[in-house]
Formats: structure tokens, C-alpha cells, sequence
């Protein structure tokens, strides 16, 4: 059960990037014996399948929040160091301001937003699986 | 926590962005690209050199990204690398010939002698650069730095420049602080990669595994580093 939510909530995500994110769901599923071990609570399916879903939910996130910021960070340096203002990939437009960025930038505060909004974004932050299995088991 | 309330929330908001998710899907690699030749830029200026940007004559003012094999490099912006006699160019996606053989490889990012790459068309028609003015090069791949993809990184080098694996780096490359055969990574290391990569001083393997690279332009940009492949704990922080 526990990486079928996930999977069914990443229905529209392209192929590459959803397996992305399984990927690396499915690589926390696998560590979960351990994970629970270290957290010194009793591992059950429920809070298993939370912890594999919010891996999910980190891990998308990340991709969004990562390809954001390496590009608005290439931008900065190049328009600081090289006064390049003007970024082109192909036929998009990778430039700070540009279309692309805007967009990336958008899609990365609504998800922050919500996940503020469900009270989930410190777990989603987190780098400590332990604490996280902690937290989902205190009722969370 | 509602899970099923999230996932079913997550499953529209997925949908809503399709778009935005399939275009993101495409280019994540090509920023990384991208980024790693910022990163390269901002090394050699670190070491000294001053770092000038040429762009195709038709686009004069934008940073044009080659992004595959296809295309000639004289469509694409460059980064001219100087200090006292020496000048490099660097180059992204850069044809190369093999070490060993006829063979043709592409780099993510070619650092060669300046003036190995034609500027403009020319009527003989250029096939990739020469073994002997490739000086080094930078790869990058989206991925956590395992095992395989190390084992992958050394075969390409093998190929390429098989002296930074058989201790025969010449002095003159050392004495003008070139970046050496550079692999960087979305990841961090994982299982025990860096172990192997903590063996490679003492089997005379000379690379540089830029793990986190993200975060290593994170600190580049914010000054915290100079360079994001000099700095062992260059990728461990914002």
C-alpha cells in the first residue's frame, strides 16, 4: 500500500520525473526497518505508509525547489560576474525573469504553501527520518 | 495528517501544472549543464584567470546553451579563460576525440587551447575537437553519487584522458591550475561511494567529485566559497 497513495497522487507527472521521485520513495521504504529501529518506536503499516508518502512529497519538492534555485543562482553569478542577463536552452528562456523561472518559482511557493498550510513543511525540511517517524507516531 | 486529503490535493495540483512539470522534466539536466559551466567560469577566475563570455555573433547579448551533440559550437556561447600566456576556452557539450582511437565523445563541459574551436562555419567541416586540445573536462549527472555511476565517470576518462588515471598528469597542467576531470552531482554520496572516493589519492586517480553540486552554488553564489570544486565541505551547507 504504502508507495500505491504516492503513485496515484503523481498520476500526471512525466514519466522521468516520477520515477524520480518513486525512486527515491521506494529507496526510504526499504530503509524503513531501520528508520523505525533508530526512531525506538514500534513499526506499524500506518504510520510506514505516511512516512514513504512524505518521502514522496520531499523528494518532489526538492526537484522543483533544486532546478529553481541552480538556475537562479547560474543567473545571478552570470549577470554579477559577466553582466549576462540573457540566458537561452534551446528554445526556452532560462534567463532570471524569464518565463520558465517564473513559472518554476510559482508552482514551488504553492506547494510550500500548502504544505505550510497542513502543518507538514518542518517534516518536509527535515533531513531526520527518525524525528519524522517520531512525529507521524505522536499523532501528527 | 490527512494523507489521502494530501494526495488527493498533490494529484490536482500536479495536473493543474502539467505543463510546467513536462518542461521542468525536459530541462533539468540542461540547467545542471548550465550551472556546472558557471561553476567552471567561477573556478578559473578563483585561480587567477580572467574570465570573459563570447556569444554567437547573432545573439550578442544572450548566454546561448548548447544543450546535445547536434549543432556547431560557434552557435553557442563560450567562456575565454586568460591568465599571463595561457588562454582556454571553455565550451559546453564539446565533441572530443578519443584518447585511443577514432572515437568521439561529448563532454558536458570541454576546457581546450584557445583558438581549437572555430569561431565561425568554415568550409572543411569541423568534426570535434583533438585529444591533444581538450585540457580537461566536467561532467554532471541528476543523480546521487553511487558506486556505478563513479565506475562510469572513470571509464569516461579512461577514454578521454586516461593520464589523470595512470599518474601521468604533466607538470605544466598542475603549474596552470586546471580543473581536474570533474564529475558533479545533483546528490550526495550514497552507500559507499565515498569511500571509494577517499581511495582515489592513494590508486593516483585524479578527478574531483563535486557531490551536492546545488548547494555548492548555493554557497558560490552567496560567498561562502570561491570555487565549488576546491572545498571538500564546499557541498555540505547553505
Amino acid at each position: 500500500m504504502s508507495l500505491k497513495l504516492l503513485s496515484d497522487a503523481l498520476e500526471s507527472l512525466p514519466y522521468s520525473l516520477k520515477e524520480q521521485v518513486l525512486g527515491y520513495a521506494r529507496s526510504i521504504s526499504e530503509a524503513a526497518p531501520e528508520i523505525f529501529k533508530e526512531a525506538g518506536v514500534r513499526r506499524d503499516n500506518k504510520t510506514e505508509d505516511t512516512l514513504v508518502f512524505l518521502a514522496g512529497m520531499k523528494k518532489l519538492f526538492s526537484i522543483v525547489d533544486s532546478n529553481y534555485w541552480v538556475i537562479d543562482n547560474a543567473g545571478a553569478i552570470l549577470e554579477k560576474e559577466q553582466s549576462q542577463f540573457s540566458v537561452r536552452i534551446g528554445g526556452s528562456d532560462f534567463s532570471r525573469g524569464g518565463d520558465y523561472l517564473s513559472k518554476l518559482d510559482m508552482i514551488r511557493k504553492e506547494l510550500n504553501s500548502y504544505f505550510i498550510e497542513q502543518g507538514i513543511a518542518d517534516l518536509i525540511e527535515s533531513r531526520n527520518y527518525s524525528e519524522i517517524v517520531r512525529t507521524i507516531q505522536n499523532g501528527r | 495528517m490527512d494523507v489521502d486529503a494530501i494526495s488527493a490535493h498533490i494529484k490536482g495540483f500536479l495536473k493543474k501544472h502539467q505543463q510546467v512539470f513536462y518542461s521542468l522534466s525536459t530541462n533539468q539536466s540542461k540547467a545542471l549543464e548550465l550551472a556546472v559551466a558557471v561553476g567552471v567560469a567561477e573556478h578559473y577566475r578563483y585561480k587567477g584567470y580572467a574570465v570573459e563570455i563570447a556569444n554567437p555573433t547573432k545573439t550578442p547579448n544572450q548566454f546561448v546553451v548548447k544543450t546535445g551533440t547536434r549543432g556547431y559550437p560557434w552557435n553557442f556561447s563560450r567562456i575565454n579563460l586568460s591568465r599571463n600566456d595561457n588562454t582556454f576556452e571553455a565550451h559546453l557539450n564539446l565533441l572530443a576525440r578519443s584518447a585511443h582511437d577514432q572515437g568521439r565523445y561529448c563532454v558536458d563541459v570541454g576546457i581546450v587551447n584557445s583558438g581549437s574551436v572555430p569561431t565561425k562555419g568554415t568550409k572543411k567541416s569541423w568534426d570535434c575537437a583533438s585529444n591533444s586540445d581538450l585540457v580537461t573536462f566536467a561532467e554532471v549527472k541528476k543523480l546521487f553519487v553511487y558506486p556505478m555511476l563513479l565506475a562510469q565517470f572513470l571509464g569516461i576518462v579512461h577514454e578521454i584522458k586516461p593520464q589523470f588515471i595512470n599518474e601521468t598528469v604533466s607538470d605544466q597542467f598542475m603549474e596552470e591550475d586546471h580543473l581536474l576531470p570533474t564529475l558533479a552531482s545533483l546528490g550526495p554520496f550514497s552507500g559507499n561511494s565515498k569511500n571509494i572516493v577517499e581511495a582515489y589519492p592513494t590508486r593516483g586517480i585524479r578527478v574531483v567529485i563535486a557531490q551536492n553540486f546545488d548547494v555548492r552554488l548555493a554557497n558560490l553564489r552567496g560567498g561562502k566559497i570561491s570555487s565549488p570544486f576546491e572545498d571538500e565541505s564546499a557541498g555540505l551547507n547553505v
